[in-house]
């Protein structure tokens, strides 16, 4: 039992308290591409951490959104940094989210009983979309506004529920000054709770499973989560925290000209993140590219069971494989043709 | 690799972590030193304080509701003459003169005529501002307004 006074307030045992530090982890998670799980989940304490520093400056509304920004970006102290940590965080959160699902699909380590863990991966992915798209939209510069502009248009091509969509996201048909309430409200409200949420039944999960083993990896031997497993989480956190410094103050956070509904500007680009789909919208006519986007994330989220079905179909074909890696491809190959456009 | 290997990488990457933040500290400090009290203005309206008081002004009688902020227009009225929309103020520069556009705000536009002589009134119109605003408050105002259009950013170009 925790001693005394405290013990008494909260009946719990020391040995509860210990076990999850004593979990026997399989070696081969000692290799760093494995680690890569943990490193969303600092981000986004960063995310938290900046994100609240900046809502101390930052005022939602049409008419002061850009010179809030401006006044923490130029005169606020630290301000260039905690906007640029922010920024170059969520860039980060990415790459980082990136590398971890494809690890985990290269491993296939969404094998049953795992199906869930994943497919709560795969939310935690989109949510981080979310929260790029919205927060980006909260600068209230040129490209942020026509980018928020373009990006909603997209929703509202939705078959079905797309109008009632646009319009719920909007507070009105166009983007007017309900739009950046909504989206800040989104960005610090709802997308937060439902990432904390998610992210607490995904590591339940890990932790109710334990961590996969690998299907090549014969070995038997484990090693401690603590200190050797903590250890490595800790460089690697750590050295995201000094990249993170770093890339900020190499390149502290821009700000383009203030939000003109008047003037569409000759170039709109998403961010970096959003180029696969968009390129794939502009390749395609718009239903159709719609269509198979949202086939594309249900393919996604279904992944350890399409996976499934098509060992069963073919035997050791790997045809799983060949198909997840083909969409990976296409998928880089399109964020790369709209990067050069 | 041991346990004391990675608690010495550890030590190693948080005094990095820490030298990275004194350096951060001695990049604020040389920033202040370059902006100084005040530091880059990036519109007109943040330089003149007349400006700044008539941004005040617009947002306080809530011109900026039918406007647009910085009266960037963009708002709707429905089947309203002006393109089913409220006008932008950018360009009130090249229309009036300060006594007519203060004469304007006094006015308002109280009926707003349809681009369909057949389709529905439009539902907004400009209510009269002689009784709100005057004095000080219609100089800084009609001097913000007068001020929009000037320095309009170019269609950038990413």
């Amino acid at each position: 039992m925790v001693p005394g006074w405290l013990g008494q307030r909260i009946p719990i045992s020391i040995e509860a308290l210990r076990r999850p530090l004593r979990e026997e982890l399989p070696v081969h998670l000692r290799f760093w591409l494995f680690w890569l799980g943990g490193t969303p989940l600092l981000l986004f304490g960063v995310q938290v951490a900046t994100g609240i520093l900046l809502t101390f400056y930052y005022v939602p509304n049409p008419a002061h959104a850009y010179d809030s920004v401006r006044q923490i970006t130029l005169v606020t102290r630290f301000g260039w940094l905690i906007r640029g940590m922010h920024h170059t965080a969520s860039q980060l959160m990415f790459v980082a989210v990136l590398l971890h699902m494809i690890r985990v699909f290269v491993t296939r380590a969404y094998r049953a009983p795992r199906e869930l863990t994943w497919v709560l991966g795969v939310v935690l992915f989109l949510v981080t979309l979310g929260f790029g798209f919205t927060g980006y939209s909260l600068v209230y510069d040129q490209l942020s506004y026509w980018a928020t502009t373009v990006g909603t248009n997209l929703i509202g091509s939705l078959p079905v529920l797309g109008r009632p969509a646009l319009w719920m996201l909007r507070g009105g048909p166009d983007v007017n000054p309900n739009t950046l309430s909504r989206f800040y409200d989104f960005h610090i409200g709802v997308l937060p709770t439902l990432f904390v949420a998610v992210i607490v039944l995904h590591l339940l999960l890990v932790r109710l499973h334990g961590v996969a083993r690998l299907q090549s990896d014969t070995r038997k031997e484990t090693y401690d989560f603590f200190p050797d497993h903590v250890l490595r989480e800790a460089a690697i956190g750590l050295v995201v925290l000094l990249a993170l410094v770093v890339a900020t103050m190499v390149k502290p956070p821009e700000l383009g000209p203030p939000a003109n509904p008047d003037i569409t500007p000759a170039h709109i680009r998403p961010e970096w993140y959003f180029f696969p789909p968009y390129h794939w919208l502009k390749m395609v006519p718009m239903h159709v590219g719609i269509v198979t986007s949202g086939l594309f994330v249900v393919a996604m989220v279904l992944w350890p069971w399409v996976d499934e079905g098509l060992e069963r179909v073919a035997p050791g074909k790997h045809l799983g494989m060949v198909l997840g890696i083909a969409g990976w491809l296409f998928t880089l190959v399109l964020l790369v043709l709209e990067a050069l456009s | 690799m041991s346990i004391t290997a990675q608690k010495y990488i550890v030590a190693v990457l948080s005094l990095a972590l820490f030298a990275a933040l004194v350096v951060v500290g001695r990049v604020e400090s040389k920033r202040e030193e370059v902006y100084g009290g005040k530091r880059a203005p990036l519109t007109a309206a943040s330089l003149d304080p007349q400006l700044q008081r008539g941004r005040l002004v617009f947002v306080k009688y809530g011109c900026n509701a039918c406007h647009g902020p910085a009266g960037a227009g963009g708002i709707h009225n429905l089947n309203a003459e002006t393109g089913g929309e409220i006008n932008g103020l950018t360009k009130v520069s090249e229309t009036y003169t300060p006594a007519e556009l203060a004469e304007k705000i006094r006015t308002g536009v109280p009926t707003v005529e349809k681009a369909d002589p057949t389709g529905p009134e439009p539902p907004l119109h400009m209510p009269a501002y002689r009784d709100l605003i005057a004095g000080q408050e219609m100089q800084d105002l009609v001097a913000y307004l007068l001020s929009l259009g000037a320095g309009k950013p170019k269609s950038s170009s990413w």
